[in-house]
């Protein structure tokens, strides 16, 4: 019984977006209007909230983790310190910013540097920035480590790989026409249709997995085991 | 927000993609099962779950950047399964959570894996833990985790962006053996340099009829290579018509027509 009522409320519940990408916005049946449309930011809303929502289990999980830490003292304790006092001076000031009272503008424009521009903008992107940029040391790391010419396909990938480098860099225009061109081939001519060929199988695939679940045909990991 | 709508040829599409997956789906129930070659990066996972149980380390599966998407559902039935040979072996396996929709599927999921095999009271929730839903929080959390807990092998299956190689060198530097899976065309050559296997665009979304063997997921991913022959067939008979039509007019194609066919009510 439990699982039928599952199915079908998995089945209602994903019926209407359905109808809603097949049929027309607008359906004229002589005289009557039916407006799909009209129920779609609603039905959307619903499901932004429900997933907003979702933070505070996020929030929950934090505390469950990271407070044994700290009441029992284990190894590597202040940084889950460092967790909460990040997390909470974020809520507090984010609170304040958004509902300090308009007529106290000192009060709003104090919170709004302290949220905006210094625990936002000089802390979370400063840091943000700082792990993007490991990524220019990592590519260097790995290409280094993995780039081998051991067979005719690694040399061919090789001058591939350096005709895109050196056609995308303004030197590789100063030195020849040949590399922007080759660049500009490779990429539209080779690379193109091998991601969408990627992307295709990629869809079908995932069409099929939305149908088996929107069935209630997937088993295993998410139902009962068959 | 703008919702694109489907003409009757998408309607058509999709009704004969999903008249193949049902059809094959029936007769790999019926006991009709068909042959799915091997696909090394699926096949090394045992291997790599008995590798970390081996040197007595914990076991890192990563689902991602995605919320509820098909992405995350195929990445969370190969975590069902890392998670029952981990219980079988004893082993831990952490799962850092960057969305928080996805947390309580994910612990109920390792729970079930646990509870299969009979270790419900080894199963540690803690484990499945959410980080950050931003990108570079949760990135540089998941490097921490990896390196104080040394994982052994390392699983990164779903939607990557950025972070993708960030992760990966991580998992290179504690030593572990990493594989990879993902959608995300342009990660794809990350995983390749610093993982040791790696799974391409829909070989993820086949994990779980490899995995598993059930015929339910073996009949739709014949279904889906059915589906992709006709895709096939469409591209090359829009070619021929292209080359044939290239002096005329865009719309005396019909593929044109075709596409461009709208609901008349």
């Amino acid at each position: 019984m439990r699982q039928t009522i599952i199915a079908i409320v998995t089945f209602l519940g994903g019926l209407f977006p359905f109808m809603l990408f097949m049929l027309p916005e607008k359906i004229y049946f002589g005289d009557t209007t039916i407006f799909l449309g009209k129920y779609e930011k609603d039905f959307f809303q619903v499901i932004r909230v429900i997933g907003t929502a979702a933070i505070g289990l996020g929030i929950i999980n934090i505390f469950r983790v990271h407070a044994p830490q700290i009441i029992k003292r284990r190894p590597g304790w202040y940084n889950s310190a460092a967790l909460f006092v990040g997390m909470f001076a974020m809520m507090i000031f984010g609170f304040w910013e958004g509902y300090a009272n308009l007529n106290q503008w000192e009060t709003q424009q104090f919170a709004y540097n302290v949220y905006q521009r210094i625990l936002y903008q000089q802390m979370f992107v400063a840091m943000s920035s700082a792990m993007f940029s490991l990524l220019a040391f990592y590519i260097v790391s790995a290409a280094y480590r993995s780039f081998r010419i051991k067979s005719g396909e690694a040399l061919f990938m090789m001058v591939a790989a350096l005709l895109v480098m050196v056609g995308q860099i303004p030197v590789g225009a100063e030195i020849s026409s040949f590399f922007p061109d080759a660049k500009e081939w490779l990429m539209t001519t080779i690379n193109t249709p091998a991601y969408r060929a990627v992307f295709f199988g990629s869809m079908v695939a995932s069409f099929a997995l939305s149908m088996r679940v929107w069935f209630s045909m997937e088993r295993g990991g998410y139902f009962e085991t068959d | 927000m703008a919702f694109q709508h489907a003409n009757p040829s998408i309607l058509l599409m999709l009704l004969a993609f999903s008249g193949l997956i049902l059809v094959f789906i029936l007769r790999a129930r019926s006991g009709k099962i068909s042959f799915i070659r091997k696909i090394p990066g699926l096949s090394a996972i045992d291997e790599a779950v008995g590798r970390a149980t081996e040197m007595g380390r914990p076991i890192c599966f990563s689902t991602g950047l995605a919320a509820i998407e098909m992405v995350t559902m195929a990445a969370l039935s190969i975590l069902y399964h890392v998670a029952r040979l981990s219980a079988r072996y004893e082993n831990r396996v952490f799962v850092p959570m960057y969305s928080p929709e996805v947390l309580p599927i994910a612990v109920e999921i390792c729970k079930e894996a646990y509870r299969e095999e009979g270790k419900l009271d080894q199963f540690n929730p803690d484990d499945v833990r959410f980080f950050s839903n931003q990108q570079f929080a949760y990135a540089s959390a998941t490097m921490g985790l990896m390196h104080r807990e040394k994982v052994a092998s390392n699983f990164m299956f779903g939607n990557f962006a950025a972070e993708s190689l960030i992760l990966a060198e991580a998992g290179q530097q504690v030593g572990a053996i990493q594989v990879a899976g993902t959608t995300s065309f342009h990660q794809i050559p990350f995983f390749i340099t610093t993982c040791d296997y790696t799974i391409i665009g829909e070989e993820l979304f086949a994990a779980s009829a490899y995995l598993t063997k059930q015929p339910t997921a073996l009949g739709s991913l014949i279904g889906q290579d059915m589906s992709k022959m006709i895709i096939f067939a469409t591209v090359v008979l829009g070619v021929v018509f292209a080359t044939w039509y290239a002096n005329d007019s865009y719309m005396d194609n019909p593929i044109t027509k075709v596409i461009t066919w709208s609901w008349k009510w």
